[in-house]
């Protein structure tokens, strides 16, 4: 690979100082990945689909090894498996994250951010450039510090090998990676969802939501003003509501009368209705000896207030959810037909390949009852990643509570 | 009602540590002196402890859920990491700046007060909330002590006119537990995330913030153990660290906190 003349140029400019070289590689890494940015556009992460990640990040892990073991003498391998190589690394991955805070993410901006692929920055060229260069010399140094091998090094490769694991199946294998969003109305079946692009997906099973489950928490008294924000908590905390409870606001004495569900009011009656498409509550507020109503707003009557005085309303904020899930039935491609299942919040379903999440709901107009937002994510990589995880939260216990310094100060 | 019972704690845990810091500095050290430097902060912390565990039975949920919330933990940590430092090192301006800085925060939630509900949204109801929460709150503690020493070491570095390597390397001591809790911290969320909403990863504001403090730490950590002789910019990256590991946490809201209001406080 290297020829002597250039081994040589190396090595003079290594003396001269190791810490220029370290900042040379990063400058010049971004270079290049500004340069293909302009000239082929974002990295192309959908080429990397299986089995091409498992292929290239194989290749990465044997040339380190071969790097390793053939050319360690060499100077260049040798920068690449120090500490100067690794903070220049580690600065170059900063750096990339330091422009995703800073700079507004926001891939549809067509503007000079986004030739430079700086909106979009996790898909850009020179982050790629950056893992890799973090891969190869994290890597060496990994391989590196294998030997001796006693107690301390075992907890440096868990930390090490483990981000290694995280970062080259966690970046490369999102290439595999479908995640759609399935939305549901109740006691309709569906088979199809659309992918974080918005592109229609079907995958190999069908959903029926039967019913979708959902409870609340008390409706809430609010105090607002006229602009119908909700007061500082210092001159009202939003409390429950509970029946024959009193509230003081502001000196007023309120007694909560009474609270009725599903039912809406036009200030001056209460009507109970079944069959409403959303939560509602009035609740019945007796104030200096007179009767009021209010209600929390919906998509198709908006919130009904009292005045409390010229400055400030009593209005019922909307009822929070306490728990939501789907009962649904499950149909798959290979075979599974009407199978019941639950899912909920924090209990997602695995079924063959993919797992699916209780991701959200939303209530339409057009549907009298509750849509159910379901996740369904096929993720293959999902379990060497998770090995890196478990890898990094071991080495990270030993971190927490070894004393590391002064054991290093005995060297 | 509550906070107006924090009101009290605050006066209470405020003069204890006050009282405390009186007798550290008495000119003429007593044994009685000495017992009293430490057991009064022990108290506070104690009373602040027995406030978090009014306020859970109170909220009949884990009170971690509001920024304010999360800043009585982080006072009650503060204080206790501090105290601790002090009972094996002896560092009297560390002792002082615990003692500050619990302060602050608490008054903070004084000042500052916030709507408080017993709600929780299903989201948060998962067995990964309070140890995510409550190992973040730890290690943030752990990494202001850290900040804290190198402070005391940038100010006597300045005055001595002399490198104080005496506190970088305990600063140092602190900056590797707190970087490990961080770590723990952060897998442990992106294991929830995962079962919440199907992602590990998903690279919002919040999460991106907390990955640049991790990777600040991460420098510190490489810089000190590569180059140690680089101890002017340690300190200075290690004060820098500790600006954006406060950003994230107030600046940013950091944790899964809801579904459709995802990482918004109450
Ligand atoms: C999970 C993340 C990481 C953790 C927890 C971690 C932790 C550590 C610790 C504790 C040490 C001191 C080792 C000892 O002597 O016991 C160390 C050394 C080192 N780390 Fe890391 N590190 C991480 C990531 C990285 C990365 C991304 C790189 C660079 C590519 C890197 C490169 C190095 C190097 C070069 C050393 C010095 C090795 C030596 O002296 O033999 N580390 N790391």
């Amino acid at each position: 690979m290297a020829n002597n003349s250039k081994s040589k140029y190396i090595f003079a400019l290594m003396n001269y100082s190791k810490w220029k070289i370290g900042f040379l590689i990063p400058v010049s890494l971004i270079a290049i990945g500004l340069l293909l940015q302009i000239t082929i556009g974002n990295f192309p992460l959908h080429f990397f689909d299986f089995p091409t990640n498992l292929i290239v990040i194989s290749e990465v892990f044997i040339v380190v090894l071969l790097m390793y073991f053939f050319l360690r003498k060499y100077l260049a391998i040798k920068f690449l498996s120090s500490g100067y190589a690794a903070l220049s690394a580690l600065v170059l991955l900063t750096f990339c994250v330091v422009g995703m805070v800073l700079i507004p993410q926001n891939h549809n901006d067509n503007g000079i951010l986004s030739m430079l692929g700086l909106n979009d920055i996790i898909n850009s060229w020179f982050y790629a450039l950056s893992i890799l260069f973090l891969l190869i010399s994290l890597g060496l140094i990994t391989v590196k510090r294998l030997f001796p091998f006693n107690i301390r090094n075992f907890f440096f490769f868990l930390n090490h090998f483990g981000l290694w694991i995280v970062l080259a199946f966690g970046n490369l294998g999102q290439a595999d990676k479908t995640n759609i969003q399935i939305t549901i109305p109740e006691g309709e079946l569906i088979w199809y969802g659309y992918d974080k692009n918005n592109e229609y997906f079907e995958p190999d099973f069908a959903i029926e939501l039967t019913e979708f489950i959902i409870d609340f928490y008390p409706p809430k008294l609010a105090l607002t003003n006229n602009k119908g924000e909700i007061v500082n908590p210092k001159i009202f905390q939003p409390t429950d509501l509970v029946k024959n409870e009193r509230i003081s606001v502001l000196d007023t004495e309120i007694v909560v009368v009474d609270i009725l569900e599903n039912a809406i009011t036009t200030k001056d009656t209460v009507l109970r209705v079944m069959g409403l498409p959303e939560k509602t509550y009035v609740a019945i507020l007796e104030i200096n000896g007179e009767e009021f109503f209010i209600q929390n707003g919906t998509s198709f009557q908006p919130p009904v207030f009292a005045n409390l005085n010229n400055q400030y309303n009593l209005t019922m904020l909307n009822p929070e959810p306490k728990y939501f899930g789907s009962d649904i039935r499950l149909y798959t491609k290979s075979g599974i037909s009407n199978q019941k299942h639950l899912i909920e919040v924090n209990k997602p379903l695995k079924i063959e390949s993919w797992t699916i999440y209780q991701t959200s709901y939303f209530k339409s107009p057009e549907y009298k009852s509750y849509i159910s937002v379901f996740t369904a994510v096929y993720d293959p990589w999902l379990k060497i990643v998770y090995t890196g995880f478990i890898m990094m939260f071991v080495g990270a216990i030993y971190l927490t509570f070894s004393r590391n310094i002064k054991s290093k100060k005995q060297k | 009602m509550i906070w107006k019972i924090l009101n009290v704690v605050f006066i209470l845990f405020a003069t204890l540590w006050a009282a405390g810091s009186i007798s550290l500095f008495k000119k003429n050290e007593t044994k009685i002196s000495k017992y009293l430097t430490i057991i009064f902060p022990g108290i506070a912390n104690i009373l602040l402890a027995v406030f978090i565990a009014f306020l859970w039975t109170k909220l009949e949920r884990p009170p971690l859920k509001t920024m304010a919330e999360t800043r009585l933990w982080y006072a009650m940590f503060v204080s206790l990491i501090t105290w601790i430092i002090y009972l094996k090192t002896k560092s009297k301006p560390l002792y002082l700046l615990g003692f500050i800085m619990s302060s602050v925060f608490l008054l903070i939630d004084i000042l500052k007060p916030e709507y408080q509900t017993k709600n929780l949204m299903p989201a948060l109801q998962s067995p990964w909330f309070i140890p995510h929460v409550v190992i973040y709150m730890i290690s943030y503690a752990v990494l202001a002590a850290a900040c804290l020493t190198v402070l005391i070491g940038v100010y006597n570095t300045r005055k001595n006119k002399t490198i104080d390597t005496q506190n970088i390397i305990l600063s140092m001591n602190l900056v590797y537990p707190g970087f490990g809790l961080l770590s723990l911290g952060m897998i442990m969320g992106a294991v929830w995330a995962k079962i919440a909403w199907g992602d590990y990863w998903s690279w919002d504001p919040k999460e991106t913030w907390a990955l640049l403090t991790w990777l600040f730490y991460l420098i510190c950590i490489h810089l000190h153990h590569a180059f140690p002789k680089k101890q002017k910019l340690l300190m200075i990256l290690l004060a820098f660290s500790f600006i954006v590991l406060i950003i994230t946490w107030l600046g940013i809201r950091y944790f899964p906190n809801g579904l459709s209001s995802i990482h918004v406080y109450g």
